[in-house]
């Protein structure tokens, strides 16, 4: 084996990312003229698709650090709170309704002298 | 044999001796004949009105099961029943919430807002306040809606399916309706009409739609007053603004148009594709036009759920479609139930980006005609289309009906290529995808590299 070659080495490693730039650019190209009449369609088209959005999201983050703003998301922890106390208050309407139910049939029975 | 059977028979038997008779007795072209049968069928199924509306309403709904002419057509059924009177329906509401009808509300107006063969619906004023399921506190004067099945409706609709199953299993209707599964369809209908005369489904569907939306100021979803609802009653807020299917001109003038439009199509993926719930009863006057721009759900009667893995395979399919890539379309369709056997796939697979080609690509789509077309196809090669795909496929349809309604020139797909690309990316990060594509894709790689 020849005698490792860290100039060669490093070209190839630039080579290969210049190389993986371009095509990344080309996809985010492609993909957004495809989201008007060009888009040729088939099965390289949705990833064309996927890179122009993935551009998108890609400038919306430098723009976010840029501005210095934090991500604004909801949190895994508030969608559970939030989906819990859905459940909770939605129990709460079924004793509304059930509590109704029960009025009606003492209503019912009272009305016959039970 | 009762007077309504005979009224039935008869009706339907008129009907198919018009619709022959209009066809040339059958010299007409097969879209000719079609069309002029369904026409006849709408006819009958108006006139017969009770379970038939309902019947007419679901085949309108199932393309993959009754073709695109009965379903196009039966969308036109009209709900044409005379107001029952208000004092008929007092003992619903006494029975069903246990007090007086003054008691219960501030104050109920006894001519209906609206009224169709199941129900009839009474603007009303709420006498106390009431906390919601989701949503602010409804204030006593709040005006609000009181929804009631008729009296007799539901002994009138279970005694029409009877009937109907009845003259199913005639020779005749055997014959008119081959190819089709009617004893299931039948209990399909039958099982979902049950859901429909207890109002307390639809309620509870209101109220998880409420909470899908809560974080979109664009949606409102009627809040439910459960305090007084009932299995044959259900209160709910009053709802102001325009039925789509009454908007002119001058109203769609004062509102953001192309912007309700987008958020209504995005809302229908959202409901399919991330909550797996879905409104499967859109037409235009199941939706309201706030006057504040905003769109609302009405009518929850009707409704298609989805399990987590169809609706991965529901987003890759329409990924299919809207990037006009045939294989992944039919790929994802396979999953979701649409097997082709081995030997059609090529012919299946040709036609399908002809038709994607004809009707999704050259800058403006239609959906409609797409959707119906695939149905077709699948249907001419003799793939049997399962009901939830059928349903999902017209839905699309409509959801760019309703759309265009609103502003004409939308691009239904447009709308939902970012959304399934979104939708599929956000899938690929999930750890348990990686694990299983990574394998895949690493020797993929590796293959061409080393190839």
């Amino acid at each position: 084996m020849a005698d490792f070659d860290p100039m060669k080495f490093f070209a190839l490693w630039m080579f290969t990312h210049d190389q993986a730039d371009d095509l990344m650019v080309q996809a985010v190209e492609r993909g957004r003229a495809g989201a008007g009449e060009g888009m040729s369609g088939g099965p390289d088209a949705f990833t064309d698709g996927f890179m122009a959005m993935v551009a998108e999201e890609k400038a919306r983050l430098k723009e976010q650090l840029a501005s210095g703003r934090a991500e604004e998301a909801a949190s895994p922890r508030d969608e559970r709170l939030e989906e819990v106390g859905f459940e909770v208050a939605e129990l709460r309407g079924r004793l509304d309704q059930m509590q109704t139910t029960l009025d009606t049939i003492a209503a019912h029975l009272s009305a016959k002298g039970v | 044999m009762s007077a309504r059977s005979s009224q039935i028979t008869r009706t339907l038997l008129a009907a198919g001796a018009r619709a022959t008779a209009r066809s040339g007795f059958g010299l007409a072209s097969a879209p000719t004949r079609r069309a002029v049968f369904a026409a006849e069928w709408r006819h009958a199924f108006e006139h017969l009105g009770g379970a038939f509306i309902k019947l007419g309403q679901m085949i309108s709904v199932r393309p993959d099961e009754f073709g695109d002419e009965l379903a196009g057509e039966m969308e036109r059924l009209r709900d044409r029943v005379k107001p029952a009177f208000f004092e008929g329906l007092i003992p619903v509401i006494e029975q069903g919430l246990g007090a007086p009808v003054g008691e219960l509300f501030d104050s109920i107006n006894p001519v209906p807002i609206a009224t169709a063969s199941v129900a009839q619906v009474h603007a009303a004023v709420l006498a106390a306040p009431y906390k919601p399921v989701w949503g602010e506190e409804l204030p006593a004067g709040a005006e609000i809606v009181v929804k009631v099945i008729r009296p007799g409706a539901a002994d009138a609709l279970r005694s029409d399916v009877a009937e109907a199953r009845r003259l199913a299993s005639t020779w005749l209707m055997r014959r008119l309706l081959r190819g089709v599964d009617i004893t299931a369809i039948l209990d399909e209908f039958a099982e979902s009409l049950e859901r429909e005369l207890d109002l307390r489904v639809e309620g509870r569907v209101a109220d998880r739609f409420a909470f899908d939306f809560r974080h979109d100021p664009k949606i409102v979803v009627p809040r439910i007053v459960w305090t007084r609802s009932s299995s044959q009653v259900l209160t709910m807020e009053r709802m102001y603004g325009w039925r789509l299917s009454e908007l002119d001109d001058a109203e769609l003038a004062g509102v953001d148009a192309h912007g309700l439009a987008v958020h209504g199509a995005t809302a229908f993926m959202r409901q399919v594709m991330l909550y797996g719930r879905y409104h499967a009863d859109l037409h235009p006057s199941n939706l309201f036009v706030t006057p504040d721009s905003r769109i609302a759900y009405l009518d929850f009667g009707i409704v298609g759920h989805l399990t987590d893995a169809e609706r991965g395979q529901i987003a890759q399919v329409l990924a299919g479609f809207v990037y006009r890539d045939a294989d992944r379309a039919l790929r994802y369709s396979e999953q979701l139930g649409v097997i082709v056997p081995p030997d059609k796939v090529a012919k299946v697979r040709r036609e399908l980006g002809e038709l994607l080609d004809a009707t999704m690509g050259g800058g403006s789509t239609d959906f409609r005609h797409f959707g119906f077309g695939f149905l077709g196809l699948l249907r001419r090669n003799g793939i049997a289309i399962p009901g939830g795909y059928g349903l999902l496929v017209k839905s699309l349809a409509t959801v760019e009906g309703v759309a265009r309604r609103l502003y004409p020139d939308i691009d239904i797909m447009e709308v939902a290529r970012p959304f399934v690309t979104r939708m599929i990316g956000d899938s690929i990060g999930s750890p348990v995808a990686l694990q299983e594509r990574l394998p895949a894709a690493w020797r993929a790689a590796m293959r061409e590299l080393l190839a």
